[in-house]
């Protein structure tokens, strides 16, 4: 298995360097942080320095997440949609053994995207003169491991939709849409009372409650990381709540990971 | 049996809310160790979907597949015995030329690049190696395929439409490999339009249309005796047999066919006084014949 895996993944890397848009993205992500830790050198006060960090990680931290994203995404459905994927299924690589490959090319390129905004981070900390804070270790772990979870998913996405449409579903159906959507209903079956419609409502609020507790969130513990989001003090987080987290997120890409084999499995390669 | 289907039906949905269509239905098809088995029919009779079945590429809706006795589905260990040659050339674009063939080498658990350099100087590659195959014309893809079919040793060996995109030099070349590769013991089927370039490799074929094997059989059976005739010329003569089919006569000669059993006799009236044959051949049907009667026959 381990020789399958690793042609697979040196293929998958070389598939990531020639893909172009993936390369604009990357390229995209460097100017950015160029172009916002530039003002940071004019600024004098530790103050204005520390928000501005804190902007990169947000903003570095948030591409990789996309980034992350588009690897998983792109690098499957674009080998179902150009049928090379016939010519790994008809030789001894089975579709679990090359999804994993696919999963861990995106993870191995996801690490050392967050462990370089990690370095990025000591190196301003360096020469802004700023005491390094802990808490950029605990943002970009949380992050790391929601980037993956959401990987999985986008995966599973895009071999059941078309990855537009897998990106679309994923930007829009979210977590806090069916909250929201919980919100409207329970207002407008107390405004109704009982009317005609009351049943109806009822029903789709049903609908809605059990679509929000069976969606996936992808990050779990948010609330808890206000307060070290803000400080980056990691006397501020809880460190139980980073391990339940990453409990959570591995649970999750586990769940999408056979979710997306079982469709493989299924799938008439013509 | 090598590679064997029974009662095979396979649909396919035209569309959303359009209905489906009988890709295969009721298909049987049994091919025994060391043949070399054609698949034939005209487009659409199921060919390459027979085919995607034998690969596990596609489950059918009934019925059943299997090669070496084992039911065939994507990535089982069963296809470090198998290569396949794609209808169309579904590789890895962004690679080059001697990154596929290592590549696919490597899934087949070969990592010699030795095996790898000699399959595509063998197809004739060499000097592209380090092209990318997103730049490579539709014949170099398809040497590509071809030496990534012969870094194993395969015992079977699927190929659809394997001559598509050749040059006449290339094709004699590939049928030698074929040939060569079923004397080491590798059953072979393939699928090809190209009717007298299966007519000279294969030993047994079928053929299909609308999704069913309609005829299947050793090809020197398939080619049916009964469409032999003999080609005659003779000079002209008042009242010529019945049973010989006039083709051109002139006022030197008479030319026609005649049917296999009746030589003996138009042999007897030739050698009456003021006749004289002047030609007399053995005309065999080719599977070119076989094919359109049969298909005829069957529409």
């Amino acid at each position: 298995m381990y020789p399958l895996l690793w042609a697979n993944i040196q293929t998958n890397f070389i598939f990531y360097r020639r893909n172009r848009l993936l390369v604009a993205a990357a390229v995209f992500i460097v100017l950015m942080m160029g172009l916002t830790s530039i003002p940071g050198f004019l600024f004098t006060s530790k103050t204005q320095h520390l928000e501005l960090l804190k902007s990169v990680l947000q903003l570095v931290s948030g591409f990789g997440t996309v980034v992350t994203v588009g690897l998983g995404l792109t690098l499957v459905s674009e080998h179902i949609r150009d049928r090379s994927v016939k010519m790994v299924f008809t030789k001894p690589c089975p579709p679990e053994v090359w999804l994993l490959s696919s999963f861990l090319s995106a993870g191995l390129v996801a690490a050392v995207i967050f462990a370089g905004t990690f370095l990025i981070s000591m190196l301003l900390f360096l020469i802004w003169g700023i005491p390094f804070q802990s808490g950029v270790v605990y943002i970009l772990v949380n992050d790391f491991f929601q980037a993956i979870s959401l990987m999985a998913f986008a995966t599973f996405l895009s071999v059941v939709l078309h990855p537009v449409l897998a990106l679309f579903f994923l930007l829009v159906f979210r977590e806090g849409l069916f909250y929201w959507f919980k919100i409207i209903l329970a207002g407008g079956i107390k405004a109704t009372g009982d009317g005609a419609y009351a049943p109806l409502l009822k029903v789709v609020k049903m609908a809605v409650d059990t679509l929000y507790m069976i969606w996936p969130t992808f990050s779990p513990y948010e609330s808890q990381m206000t307060q070290l989001s803000s400080t980056l003090r990691g006397s501020d987080a809880d460190w139980t709540y980073l391990g339940l987290a990453i409990v959570y997120a591995s649970v999750l890409t586990a769940l999408f990971y056979f979710l997306t084999d079982f469709v493989l499995k299924r799938k008439r390669y013509v | 049996m090598m590679v064997s289907a029974e009662n095979v039906s396979v649909n396919f949905r035209k569309g959303l809310f359009q209905g489906r269509i009988k890709a295969l239905d009721s298909f049987s098809l049994n091919v025994e160790e060391g043949d070399i088995f054609a698949l034939l029919g005209p487009n659409g009779a199921g060919k390459s979907t027979a085919m995607y079945c034998f690969l596990g590429l596609i489950q059918p809706d009934q019925g059943a597949v299997s090669l070496f006795g084992q039911k065939p589905e994507p990535g089982v260990d069963l296809f470090r015995e198998i290569a396949y040659l794609p209808e169309e050339p579904h590789y890895h674009q962004y690679l080059t030329v001697e990154e596929a063939v290592r590549y696919y080498a490597r899934l087949q658990g070969i990592d010699s690049g030795v095996t790898v350099t000699r399959a595509i100087d063998r197809v004739g590659l060499g000097e592209f190696r380090g092209l990318r195959l997103s730049k490579c014309s539709k014949g170099m893809k398809q040497k590509v395929g071809i030496a990534q079919c012969l870094i194993s040793d395969p015992k079977l060996v699927f190929l659809d439409e394997p001559t598509r995109g050749l040059d006449p030099i290339a094709v004699k070349e590939f049928r030698d490999v074929l040939v060569e590769m079923n004397r080491k013991g590798a059953t072979i089927v393939l699928n090809s339009h190209v009717l007298s370039e299966i007519e000279m490799i294969c030993n047994r074929a079928a053929i299909m249309n609308k999704g069913r094997v309609v005829v299947q059989d050793e090809m020197s059976r398939l080619r049916g005796t009964s469409l032999e005739t003999y080609h005659v010329e003779c000079l002209p003569f008042d009242l010529l047999p019945d049973y010989m089919t006039v083709l051109v006569r002139t006022p030197t000669s008479v030319k026609g066919e005649i049917p296999l059993e009746r030589l003996a006799e138009f042999m007897g009236q030739m050698a009456l006084p003021g006749r004289k044959l002047i030609e007399c051949t053995l005309k065999r049907a080719s599977l070119e014949d076989s094919f359109f009667s049969i298909l005829k026959g069957e529409a």
